[in-house]
């Protein structure tokens, strides 16, 4: 390729037509920032949202736990030996899973380019067991973290 | 997490670069406003994914990916804008003194198949070397390069008798 092309020199010549002012104003407005002071509050609004129904739920599970407890002891004193045996098997009624909390840890790109943020999350599993039809009913709750991707939109 | 521009930082960056930016994304989009939407897209994400100022390759190569994406997804809007009969502006800052022989060039630019047009103006107003352009357009460094040289080819064909 020769240095003194006269084609390349008068494509040198041209320049690109400037950004317009709306343009420019749009751009500039677009600049890139930092988490905001709102988008961190915004994490939090959502952690205080789910900490309320959280120990909802803990206290339900507690006194649930401490009412069967009385009564299991109860059925010690007195109880027919049958239905301590139907008590000792007791199977699901009903099961809901409860958003705890959401936590970023950190975005990956996949190989299409798009990028997904890893949400470390963790699900309160609230089950409900019962002994037979009219068996006392057994709340339990345990506690279970997925790690999950959440696809991304970068503006 | 990314280094914040500050204003000033963004602005100039945006005077400095942001019309050879602008070019290659009027290239490759089909309106001016999509060119406008892809371009600061672009820009944003580059900046974001490079962690600070990003080097020119890798806006170019997100703008195009950007277009291609739109174009995929957004074809309904395309034709109205086109039916509309969008005005086409001036792809270059016109100049005073040689304004007849510059029009003739950028017509001729544009009249270029897009895939030599593409290398034209990433080699020229994008100052990028054949090895980033192949980057930027998945092909071969001497595709690129061929490329580069069928196009002053055809540009030259074209403007043949006119004094440059």
């Amino acid at each position: 390729m020769s240095d003194h092309n006269p084609i390349e020199d008068a494509l040198g010549k041209l320049r690109p037509a400037e950004l317009d002012p709306a343009l420019m104003a749009r751009l500039s407005a677009a600049r890139p920032r930092r988490e905001t002071q709102g988008q961190k509050s915004a994490w939090s609004g959502m952690l205080l949202r789910w900490l309320l129904p959280l120990a909802a739920s803990a206290c339900v599970a507690w006194m649930t736990f401490f009412l069967l407890e009385h009564n299991r002891a109860d059925n010690a004193n007195g109880a027919e030996p049958k239905d301590v045996a139907s008590a000792a098997a007791p199977l699901p009624v009903e099961s809901q899973d409860y958003l705890v909390s959401a936590r970023p840890v950190g975005i990956i790109v996949a190989p299409n380019q798009q990028p997904y943020r890893l949400m470390d999350v963790e699900w309160l599993e609230y089950q409900t067991v019962r002994a037979g039809a009219n068996g006392p009913a057994l709340h339990t709750a345990t506690t279970r973290r997925d790690v999950i991707p959440v696809a991304l939109e970068l503006y | 997490m990314h280094n914040e521009p500050s204003s000033d930082e963004w602005r100039a960056w945006l005077r400095r670069s942001g019309p050879r930016f602008l070019l290659y994304a009027r290239q490759q989009t089909r309106t001016r406003s999509d060119a406008e939407d892809v371009l600061q897209d672009a820009l944003v994400e580059s900046w974001k994914r490079s962690g600070g100022m990003p080097a020119d390759a890798l806006v170019f190569s997100t703008i195009r990916r950007r277009a291609i994406d739109l174009a995929r997804s957004n074809d309904r809007r395309h034709v109205r804008e086109e039916e509309a009969g969008a005005p086409d502006t001036e792809w270059f800052s016109p100049d005073v003194e040689e304004r007849e022989t510059q029009h003739l060039l950028e017509e001729a630019v544009k009249s270029l198949q897009p895939i030599y047009r593409e290398v034209v103006t990433l080699k020229v107003w994008g100052d990028l070397t054949f090895q980033e352009i192949a980057e930027a357009t998945g092909v071969p460094l001497n595709t690129a390069a061929s490329r580069y040289r069928y196009a002053l080819d055809g540009l030259r064909d074209a403007l043949k008798g006119v004094v440059l």
